[in-house]
């Protein structure tokens, strides 16, 4: 359940990223010709603050939408939120309470959108931003710190770590994607004397004496049968 | 496997999401760009790319059609593609010609209509030499074929030169230090210049190069000037010269000379200061001026306004224009009337000159025959019919105003009115005549708002009752069912930019927003008002040392949350002269009244 919000959240997050990015460059564009103030944080030509927000907006929200790493695109999205939010903040406290309307409004024209309905949404979509993109990251740290048990495949024997609740699933090895069960112990039966064995799971394919009859054998499963 | 294609669909749902994404903004912008009036920014190119008759330095003032003495022939300027054209035309052929053109940045103290020689074979202008164009060349041209026959070198001429034909064959021209340059055709066709003469020794103290406006000759070897409330005379000959008349209580206007009778001509205004005058109570006389055996007064008669010389006099009743007009001492006045809207006009011979525009066309230069009592297109301002803009002719009434005052006004309307919707208004006090044809009002009304302007007289009167004659006629309009009162802007050009901040900090509730064109003063205190946007327009080059200012403006009304869309313009000056500057100005003016809407 905490997967898939995670997930829903980072596609309605890529989502408004690419779209704030997309119409900070369509309502700049539609400002050709025109003198910009500077921007009075920075105190550099508005054009620049505006192609650096929209270019982080974009590159984010492509990042969230077609990117791989899920750690990676929270981070990404509460950074580029918190950076957002500060700078509303402090244009709001440090040069006037409607001064992010006056420096900013001038681009809502291109969407017929008041500048006051432009500054209630992006802090409303600021806000949402940080708050999914913490409880995700916490819910995905929460998730880590789970007791896991380790296993390995039977085809490469690379090691697995998986919940306890997931313990007999069969699941594709994230190394080869050979189909794989996931379980820390293993059981065979001696070829040579028909003794049973138990072996852990990261031992598969390891050459040993058995137990039962002494002499040597390859320690293998059903399905590392079928895999070979 | 399993994790691979859980994977894929999830790039795969990113990917459709990202076009979707796209495709939702793109839409977003494609719904409010269809919800724009049709076509606007084409409206807004097409308006603001019809050659203007444009106002070209001439003699210490300004004007746009220079006729000759005969009413055969006339120069006029009108605005280039890149710059301000001076261009000659034979009223009988029609047509015109390209004398000389000014590009956009030129200075202008450098660039003139000169005036034409008493028989009309010669024109002369006033052009900067090229590549170095802060020195000068005063060019005469053939009175009938507008070609080009000498140059002279304009050296001693400068930016308050005064000049006048005083012969056929020669001319005067003053210099720095009052001294007189004079211009003689030598018989085998050279023109040579010469000290002539000085004015210095007439004045008691000398007075600004400014002070000296309209010279006249009044014989082969004299001339007359006006200074203000003054007139004055001088002989080359003799080299004497003095005042012939003076007033403190009359604002001298214009004047003219007969020849025949030795009478001066004066026109007048009774004036309570130097810039606040009323130009309507206009005053008449007849001057002769003092010989030998008076001592300084000249005898002055005043005259009723039906006994002047000749005149060409302009009335307007709701839209309807009247023309009166006297060709010479002896004729009758003609009633000429004309259903579009006027911007200029001058009487010359038989013909009369005026540049004006037919109800749904842009302005084009006719002349009237008086003879023929018939009106005809010389110079066409387009080359091809208006596709996409309606040109909308005004409606007009008058309205008292909290002084008491009656106050002229006129109101564009969108060219199509829905009943029971509402429409916003732009609102301001222009000079009706001298913004008879101004672009951006016909953008505005094409893009869906009303206009409307209280009439000043001329550019300097009225401007101490600026606020309560636009209060009027805000109260009357309001009233309006089809004006929405929440969406009304108020708008100011060049020196009305110093007005409207303080009607906007008296009233600042009535306005959603502020149109500055030509802005030369300061950005409006949007602290306390309920504005949502402002329109400012300016050239850089002029007014280089207000720019920092204006975007001190911008500045604060951002931090006051409203957001500017400011527009200067590079190598403009205070008055933009071309038609490559008018269409950026037309399409940024119709793209804020577009997206304020």
């Amino acid at each position: 359940m905490a997967a898939k919000l995670t997930r829903l959240f980072v596609y309605t997050a890529g989502t408004l990223l690419l779209a704030l990015g997309l119409a900070i460059f369509i309502g700049w564009s539609d400002e050709t010709g025109l003198v910009l103030p500077h921007d009075p944080l920075f105190v550099v030509p508005m054009a620049v603050v505006f192609w650096a927000v929209a270019a982080v907006s974009l590159g984010t929200g492509l990042f969230c939408l077609l990117g791989r790493s899920i750690w990676w695109k929270l981070c990404l999205v509460l950074w580029s939120a918190i950076e957002f939010e500060a700078y509303q903040l402090g244009l709001t406290f440090f040069v006037g309470p409607r001064s992010f309307q006056g420096y900013w409004g001038s681009l809502t024209g291109a969407f017929d959108l008041p500048s006051s309905a432009a500054y209630w949404l992006s802090t409303v979509a600021a806000f949402y931003l940080i708050s999914g993109s913490l409880v995700s990251l916490v819910a995905l740290w929460l998730d880590d710190r789970k007791v896991r048990i380790t296993g390995s495949c039977v085809a490469c024997g690379e090691h697995i770590a998986f919940l306890p609740k997931d313990f007999g699933r069969q699941i594709a090895c994230p190394h080869c994607h050979a189909l794989t069960v996931l379980a820390d112990k293993l059981k065979m039966t001696c070829v040579l004397c028909g003794g049973h064995i138990e072996f852990p799971s990261h031992a598969v394919g390891q050459k040993l004496a058995c137990p039962h009859c002494g002499r040597r054998i390859k320690l293998l499963t059903a399905l590392s049968h079928e895999a070979a | 496997m399993a994790n691979q294609l859980q994977h894929s669909v999830c790039r795969k749902t990113g990917l459709w999401l990202a076009v979707g994404t796209v495709l939702f903004v793109a839409g977003w912008r494609l719904v409010v760009i269809a919800c724009q009036p049709p076509h606007i920014m084409d409206i807004a190119t097409e308006i603001g790319s019809i050659a203007e008759f444009g106002q070209g330095s001439s003699q210490g003032g300004s004007g746009i059609l220079f006729p000759n003495n005969g009413g055969t022939a006339l120069t006029f300027f009108r605005m280039t593609e890149t710059g301000l054209g001076s261009y000659f035309c034979n009223a009988g052929a029609g047509g015109c010609k390209l004398l000389f053109e000014l590009s956009e940045d030129g200075y202008d103290l450098n660039f003139g209509m000169l005036g034409w020689s008493s028989d009309d074979k010669f024109f002369a202008c006033l052009v900067p030499t090229k590549p170095d164009r802060s020195k000068k060349e005063i060019l005469i041209y053939d009175g009938a074929t507008g070609e080009r026959r000498a140059g002279i070198p304009g050296q001693n001429y400068f930016g308050y030169s005064r000049f006048v034909w005083l012969s056929p064959r020669s001319f005067i021209y003053t210099s720095q230090n009052q001294n007189l340059i004079l211009v003689e055709q030598s018989p085998d066709g050279q023109w040579l210049q010469r000290l002539g003469g000085s004015l210095r020794g007439l004045f008691a103290k000398e007075p600004p190069d400014d002070a000296m406006k309209h010279l006249l000759a009044t014989s082969e070897h004299s001339f007359a000037w006006q200074q203000p409330g003054e007139l004055w005379t001088y002989d080359l000959q003799s080299g004497a010269g003095g005042k012939i008349w003076e007033s403190a209580t009359e604002q001298l206007e214009d004047f003219s000379f007969d020849q025949e009778t030795g009478e001066f001509e004066l026109t007048c205004a009774v004036y309570d200061s130097p810039y606040h005058y009323h130009a309507a109570d206009l005053i008449f006389y007849r001057l002769r001026p003092p010989d030998k055996s008076l001592s300084r007064d000249g005898r002055l008669t005043r005259i009723p306004r039906d006994s002047r010389l000749r005149y060409a006099d302009l009335s307007e009743d709701e839209g309807l224009y009247v023309f009166s007009i006297k060709a010479h001492r002896d004729s009758k006045p003609q009633l000429f009337t004309w259903e579009g809207m006027v911007q200029t006009y001058k009487l010359a011979g038989n013909s009369f000159f005026f540049t004006a525009n037919l109800p749904g066309q842009p302005p084009a230069l006719w002349c009237y025959d008086l003879d023929a009592q018939d009106a005809r297109e010389l110079v066409p301002s387009t080359k091809e019919q208006l596709k996409y803009a309606q040109i909308s002719n005004p409606s007009g009434g008058t309205v008292t105003n909290a002084m008491g005052d009656r106050v002229r006004y006129h109101l564009w309307q969108p060219p199509q009115v829905s009943p029971g919707r509402k429409y916003p208004l732009l609102i301001g006090q222009t000079q009706y005549s001298f913004d008879a044809w101004f672009p951006c009002q016909q953008v505005a009304v094409n893009a869906g708002f009303y206009f409307a302007t209280a009439d000043r007289l001329s550019w300097y009167d009225g401007f101490d009752k600026w606020e309560p004659d636009v209060m009027a006629l805000y109260d009357l309009l309001v009233k309006n069912p089809c004006i929405d009162t929440n969406r009304i802007y108020i708008c100011g050009l060049s020196g009305e930019t110093h007005l409207v901040p303080r009607l906007i900090a008296d009233k600042p509730d009535l306005w959603k927003g502020a149109v500055l064109f030509e802005l030369v003063a300061r950005m409006p205190d949007v602290s306390k008002s309920h504005l949502t946007r402002i329109f400012a327009v300016s050239g850089r080059v002029v007014y280089t040392g207000d720019v920092p200012q204006i975007l001190k403006g911008e500045d604060e009304s951002a931090r006051a949350g409203v957001p500017v869309q400011l527009v200067l313009q590079d190598g403009v000056q205070h008055f933009m002269r071309s038609i490559a500057t008018e269409r950026e100005r037309t399409r940024q003016f119709a793209h804020f009244l577009v997206e304020s809407e």
